[in-house]
């Protein structure tokens, strides 16, 4: 059985432009006062792991993963 | 159609950029702070150095090493070393440039097919690394690369073992997944984090000074060591910025006003501060793994490419550069990445266009690996798989497994069925890995393919052919794998010497078994002669030690000596002379051993057999094992010591068990002759049995020594006439086969049957022809086995005036040799009243080395309880009520 894609918050420290968007596959870009969110979906832990690495070699700064279940679908991809 | 690429290019070739720690740039800024801290992890057997990209963890590295007596091995890591044997062999190549002199000993290991442990690899690193006498450090550069779950063990594993004298540092952006908790609290691990690494403001202040022209107020330097935290980098970026601005007040409204991730702002920056023609050159290249001038001359089409290299090193931007005279480059992995983004944004339609020349650029210069990688970039698998056919033999011959299947995983499954090479290295790896039972699958799959186009379909056919003989082979169906060994080598090309070279061994072990033993030398000639070209050690190895093997059975024993040494010398380091050997020797100091031993240097072939055995063992190759028992229990037996051949027999027995059948006959063999040894007939008659053999078999050459013990079972049993019979019958299959030493045996057993009967003259001339093959090579133990009758036999030969001079060696070595002492044991036990049994000997010899009745039992695989009754049993037996009494009388005896 293949679990459903899951939605994902993830916060970091540095402030990102919205045209990183496409580097980190799909994700929405949403700039904070003292931080950036990424928010898409990831079809599982594995591509996770590889944003996250992604993130470490950039030398960006993760301040919090999250999993966003009771979010409204905000995935590009639709529902099913 | 995938050529096999020619051997000159190997695809290991060791990148040599990988073994140097970077050059150290002008600019970079002593950290004596730290380099104290680095001297003092000597004592921690593993020290992390762990920080994002950009904070100078290589330069620090670097500033020791080149600042430090200890002798250094470095080795940066790259994503293609995911493989633990291309990993292990770069940690090899890292030692061997600090003159330690590894490869020799360690590469055949790991190379080596069949079920050759990676922990048997790395016992034996930590064995020669304990050897050395100079204090010596490991530098693993960029070890964050590594996600190999299995490399991550076994470098744990090693960081535990390390002797004392070495220790490991690893640079990694993020922490290994090591389970480090235990060095820890043992005071074994040093850390260097990023509150240690970072710039503080006091040499943030100090480095500004040195590189910036302008004078930097106190606060301007605050803001800039804040906005970085420290990062180096970012520092280096920031005051080559600055330079391109006029004032350094406007340089400063833009820095401190701009808050966004600070990397990805310098690199815009620079790139806005440069003329096109550079910023072009950058986003470009940005896609490179490796810079030359030449490649980046052809991706970007920009003239005088250097000269841009040169500037970027000159002003430590981006780039590091990989060797000392130029002429290679990388990016800093941090900005190839702001790089690819800027490239991604502003001329996405380049992308592939630059994966595309630079996958051909890279082909046409023979870097397949980097030409694959650019194909896999732009999704062209037709081409990758091209590309991975032109290299994948090589790889699989270098024990690559890991590189192969992740290729081939990532290739769509119908362009891998459309690429017979790739099915090939498949089926090869199936063989390497010991996975047999789906070895015949990919086979047949592959010759149902339907590309199999005419310009290769000899070569692939070829493969196919020496991969089913290496499967026969390994199954021990001899016919079959004499036959496909055959047909391989009449279709593969002359320069496979990988191929050629398998299956020239596999030829000459199945003409072995058929007993065309001539036939079978001139195949291991061939391939020792094709493993040498192609320096495959592990054939080069194993043919010789068989070709020594075989020479030794057709009577040549020194030949087959020169064969072994010769093959043992290849092995030889330059360096430290360490007798320890390799685990892959094994095989050939048991060989040896057999020659030792026909020559009746005893105690020398008892010594050689020991360390075959126990070199084997460590190897763990069944095969390897097996052969060493064989060796091993002639030797005891040789010596008399019966209870410790019986011991190695079952254990013999016990490691057959995974063997084909056809191995078991070695021990049954060796069995046989224990028990005629000691005259109990009844026991090889229940073998005999057992194995269902009977005078009237057909008899082949593969079975001639199992004959053998039939033939001096019967002898003994006094059963004259079916004796002769049989052995006449035997001797025919000896002479065609050329095997001489075999030849002698049956001579010496016809030669004892005539003089029991009292045919002085038939013996006579038995025994003359046993001692024509005899003389010259110096075969003297083959006539020490058979007791009184036989000395008698050659006593009264040379009262004929035959052989005089020779059988008064063969005399001499009678008296001198351990052969009384065996007498003696038969007739220390004949004494008693009622003589102890086979199993209260062996338990008599294991008391008498110390152990207690519990370790006799275990020993034995016996219960405790069975043990004491042995115990109780042999007391009443010898008269005595202590283990000391025991041991003395059994001493007084000759009993052990």
């Amino acid at each position: 059985m293949k679990s459903p894609p899951k939605q994902y918050a993830i916060k970091l420290k540095e402030h990102l432009e919205p045209d990183w968007s496409d580097w980190f596959d799909g994700f929405f870009i949403e700039e904070e006062d003292n931080f950036t969110l990424l928010k898409g979906e990831v079809i599982d832990q594995a591509e996770l792991h590889g944003f996250l690495i992604m993130i470490r070699d950039l030398g960006l700064t993760l301040i919090s993963v999250e999993e966003l279940n009771d979010l409204p679908d905000i995935s590009t991809r639709g529902s099913e | 159609m995938g050529k096999q690429e020619k051997h000159s290019d190997t695809p290991f070739t060791t990148i040599e950029t990988k073994l140097f720690s970077p050059a150290l740039s002008k600019s970079h800024l002593s950290r004596f702070k730290l380099l104290k801290k680095l001297n003092s992890a000597e004592n921690c057997k593993l020290t992390i150095v762990s920080a994002p990209a950009g904070y100078g963890k290589s330069t620090l590295l670097t500033e020791w090493t080149s600042d430090n007596d200890r002798k250094v091995a470095w080795l940066s890591l790259d994503k293609d070393d995911n493989d633990p044997t291309r990993f292990w062999s770069y940690i090899i190549a890292s030692l061997q440039k600090t003159s330690t002199n590894l490869e020799t000993v360690l590469k055949p290991i790991l190379r080596s097919p069949q079920h050759v442990s990676i922990e048997v690899f790395l016992a034996e690193l930590i064995n020669e690394l304990s050897d050395m006498r100079t204090p010596l450090t490991i530098i693993l550069d960029d070890y964050h690369v590594i996600e190999s779950k299995s490399i991550h063990e076994m470098v744990f594993q090693f960081i535990t073992r390390l002797p004392g004298q070495v220790n490991l540092i690893i640079a990694t952006r993020s922490d290994p997944p090591f389970p480090v908790s235990r060095l820890r609290s043992m005071g074994q691990l040093c850390e260097l984090r990023i509150k240690d690494i970072r710039f503080n403001l006091e040499e943030t202040t100090q480095f500004l000074n040195q590189v910036v022209e302008w004078d930097l107020s106190e606060e301007e330097i605050r803001i800039l060591n804040r906005k970085t935290e420290g990062w180096i980098a970012g520092l280096h970026l920031s005051a080559y910025s600055m330079r391109n601005y006029s004032d350094k007040n406007t340089f400063f409204a833009s820095f401190a006003g701009d808050d966004r991730f600070i990397a990805d702002y310098l690199v815009e920056e620079i790139l806005r501060q440069q003329p096109e023609q550079i910023k072009s050159f950058l986003l470009q290249t940005s896609l490179l793994n490796v810079l030359s001038d030449q490649v980046c001359h052809e991706v970007t089409g920009i003239d005088h490419c250097q000269s841009i290299l040169e500037y970027l090193e000159d002003n430590n931007l981006f780039i590091i550069s990989l060797d000392l005279n130029r002429r290679r480059y990388r990016y800093h992995h941090l900005f190839s990445e702001l790089l690819r983004r800027r490239l991604a944004l502003e001329q996405p339609e380049e992308i592939p266009r630059i994966h595309q020349q630079a996958s051909q650029w890279f082909e046409s210069h023979n870097l397949i690996h980097q030409s694959i990688y650019h194909a896999f970039e732009t999704n062209d698998y037709e081409r990758a798989a091209l590309l991975i056919q032109r290299i994948v033999m090589k790889l699989i011959n270098q024990g690559e497994f890991e590189t192969i299947n992740s290729w081939i995983e990532e290739l769509p499954r119908p362009i891998v069925e459309s690429h017979p090479w790739l099915g090939i290295a498949r089926a090869w790896e199936m063989i390497f890995s010991g996975q047999l039972d789906l070895v015949q699958d990919e086979v047949s799959l592959i010759s149902t393919f339907p590309s199999l186009i005419a310009a290769d379909k000899d070569h692939i056919n070829g493969h196919i052919f020496a991969i089913q003989a290496c499967l026969y082979s390994l199954k021990g169906d001899q016919s079959a794998a004499l036959y496909d060994s055959q047909g391989a080598l009449a279709l593969l090309p002359h320069d496979d010497y990988f191929a050629r070279g398998i299956s020239s061994l596999i030829l000459g072990l199945s003409l072995r078994w058929k007993g065309d033993l001539s036939a079978a030398i001139e195949a291991y000639t061939t391939a020792q002669q094709v493993s040498e070209k192609g320096e495959d050690s592990f054939v080069y190895i194993y043919s010789s030690s068989f070709k020594g093997y075989v020479m030794v059975l057709m009577g040549r024993l020194q030949e087959g000596y020169k064969e072994y040494t010769s093959a043992l010398q290849s092995f030889q380091r330059t360096g430290e002379d360490v007798q320890r050997g390799s685990p892959i020797q094994g095989l050939i100091y048991s060989f040896l051993s057999g020659v030792l031993l026909r020559w009746n240097r005893i105690d020398q072939a008892f010594e050689q057999a020991q360390k075959g055995l126990e070199l084997s063992k460590r190897w763990g190759n069944r095969q390897a094992v097996h052969d060493g028992y064989f060796f091993y229990t002639q030797a005891l037996l040789a010596k008399g010591d019966i209870p410790g051949a019986k011991i190695a027999i079952q254990q013999a027995k016990k490691n057959a068990e995974h063997l084909p059948p056809f191995q078991h006959l070695d021990v049954f063999f060796q069995e046989g002759m224990l028990h005629l040894k000691i005259q109990d007939l009844d026991h090889v008659a229940k073998l005999i049995q057992n194995l269902d053999i009977h005078l009237d078999d057909d008899i082949g050459y593969i079975h001639l020594q199992t004959y053998q013990v039939l033939a001096k079972y019967l002898r003994q049993r006094e059963d004259l006439e079916l004796a002769a019979q049989l052995l006449t019958r035997l001797l025919e299959i000896a002479k065609e086969a050329g095997a001489r030493s075999k030849e002698l045996d049956i001579y010496i057993q016809l030669a004892l049957v005539s003089w029991i009967r009292k045919d002085e003259r038939q013996a006579l001339r038995s025994l003359k022809s046993a001692l024509t093959i005899a003389e010259s090579e110096r075969h003297l133990n083959a006539f020490l086995n058979d007791g009184q009758s036989l000395i008698d036999l050659l006593k009264y030969a040379a009262s004929k005036s035959l052989f005089v001079k020779f059988i008064g060696e063969i005399l001499r070595a009678h008296s001198a040799g351990t052969h009384i002492g065996e007498m003696r044991y038969i007739e220390g036990n004949e004494d008693l009243i009622s003589p102890l049994t086979a199993r209260e000997l062996q338990v008599l010899c294991l008391l008498a080395i110390g152990l207690t009745s519990t370790e006799v039992a275990e020993e034995l695989v016996i219960s405790v309880g069975t043990a004491r009754t042995h115990i109780k049993n042999l007391y009443r037996k010898l008269n005595v009520h202590n283990r000391a009494e025991a041991v003395n009388k059994a001493n007084e005896l000759s009993l052990i």
